[in-house]
């Protein structure tokens, strides 16, 4: 079985370890706890009747991306990057972050990811859409569970699709 | 001079130094922070997913490679929790042989404070980022 390794990251208090945990876990907590460097798990998931193992490193928020330890990304083969829908401060270096990114992880798979979709309706979501330059991938909601498995699966058919095609 | 209410910082911390051959395999353990004495028969990413998702790279290391290093690791085992600074380096040990040397140093005395520092400083911005910038919608 093949093994990849798949950063989370993005701003402080976006929802990323409550993804982690709900991925991982299938758990949720309301309360805000902030995470201290990274935290690393693995969950097996089966794409298309092949198997594949996600090394989830967990990584603490930063306002930008160039303040996260470069060495966290070494081995890397995917990024999902979340954003906060109800902290439109968390969009506001997205541009730049992406850029980032994509320099550090040039052959890497990016996933964009909009959460706390549970706080909004559709049309609101919607319009928040609308005034942004870059569109995301998923809307998830981390205490709901709502599309957070599909986009792990998602990440997981990209990497194995890369691989087979090596 | 100093009294025993200003006694420095006495956050203790360990270090531990694990050689690796190629598989992966422990060939020696200071098992300062955690016992290694009954992994030796199994490679090292069958215990650490933390060394699992970087053993391909640092496969790679050769002896004039600077050391590769990652701080503030929360699980460097599937078993170890608290905060490490870790750090991967290739060396020559005994006949010629090439081993991976793993560095592990645990502070995880400080955590409680670390996260009492970073979670006071994450909500002062949360509260100051929700109360500035809203959507209209």
């Amino acid at each position: 079985m093949i093994s990849k390794k798949v950063i989370l990251t993005g701003s402080f208090g976006v929802g990323k370890t409550s993804l982690f945990n709900q991925f991982i876990h299938q758990q949720f907590s309301d309360k805000y706890l902030t995470t201290i460097g990274v935290k690393i798990n693995k969950k097996q998931v089966v794409v298309d009747g092949e198997d594949i193992s996600l090394l989830v490193w967990d990584v603490a928020g930063e306002v930008s991306q160039d303040k996260v330890p470069t060495s966290y990304f070494l081995g890397a083969s995917g990024i999902v990057y979340v954003m906060d829908l109800s902290r439109p401060v968390t969009f506001n270096n997205m541009q730049n972050d992406l850029d980032f990114l994509k320099k550090i992880l040039p052959n890497g798979e990016i996933i964009i990811v909009a959460n706390k979709k549970d706080l909004f309706t559709d049309e609101q979501i919607e319009a928040i859409a609308l005034k942004l330059p870059i569109k995301w991938d998923y809307t998830t909601s981390a205490k709901t569970g709502e599309n957070v498995e599909n986009l792990f699966l998602d990440m997981g058919k990209r990497l194995l699709m890369r691989n087979n095609i090596k | 001079m100093r009294t025993s209410s200003q006694k420095p910082n006495t956050t203790t911390y360990a270090h531990q130094q694990i050689l690796m051959d190629w598989q992966g395999y422990v060939l020696e353990s200071t098992d300062t922070i955690f016992s290694t004495v009954r992994l030796h028969h199994r490679p090292v990413t069958e215990w650490s997913n933390f060394v699992n998702s970087l053993f391909p790279v640092i496969h790679l290391l050769d002896l004039s490679s600077p050391e590769i290093f990652l701080p503030r690791i929360s699980s460097v085992t599937n078993f170890a929790e608290g905060v490490f600074d870790c750090s991967f380096m290739r060396v020559e040990w005994g006949d010629n042989q090439h081993v991976l040397v793993w560095n592990i140093l645990d502070y995880s005395d400080a955590l409680p404070e670390l996260q009492k520092a970073q979670q006071k400083f994450n909500e002062m911005h949360l509260r100051h980022g929700l109360w500035t910038t809203k959507w209209l919608v």
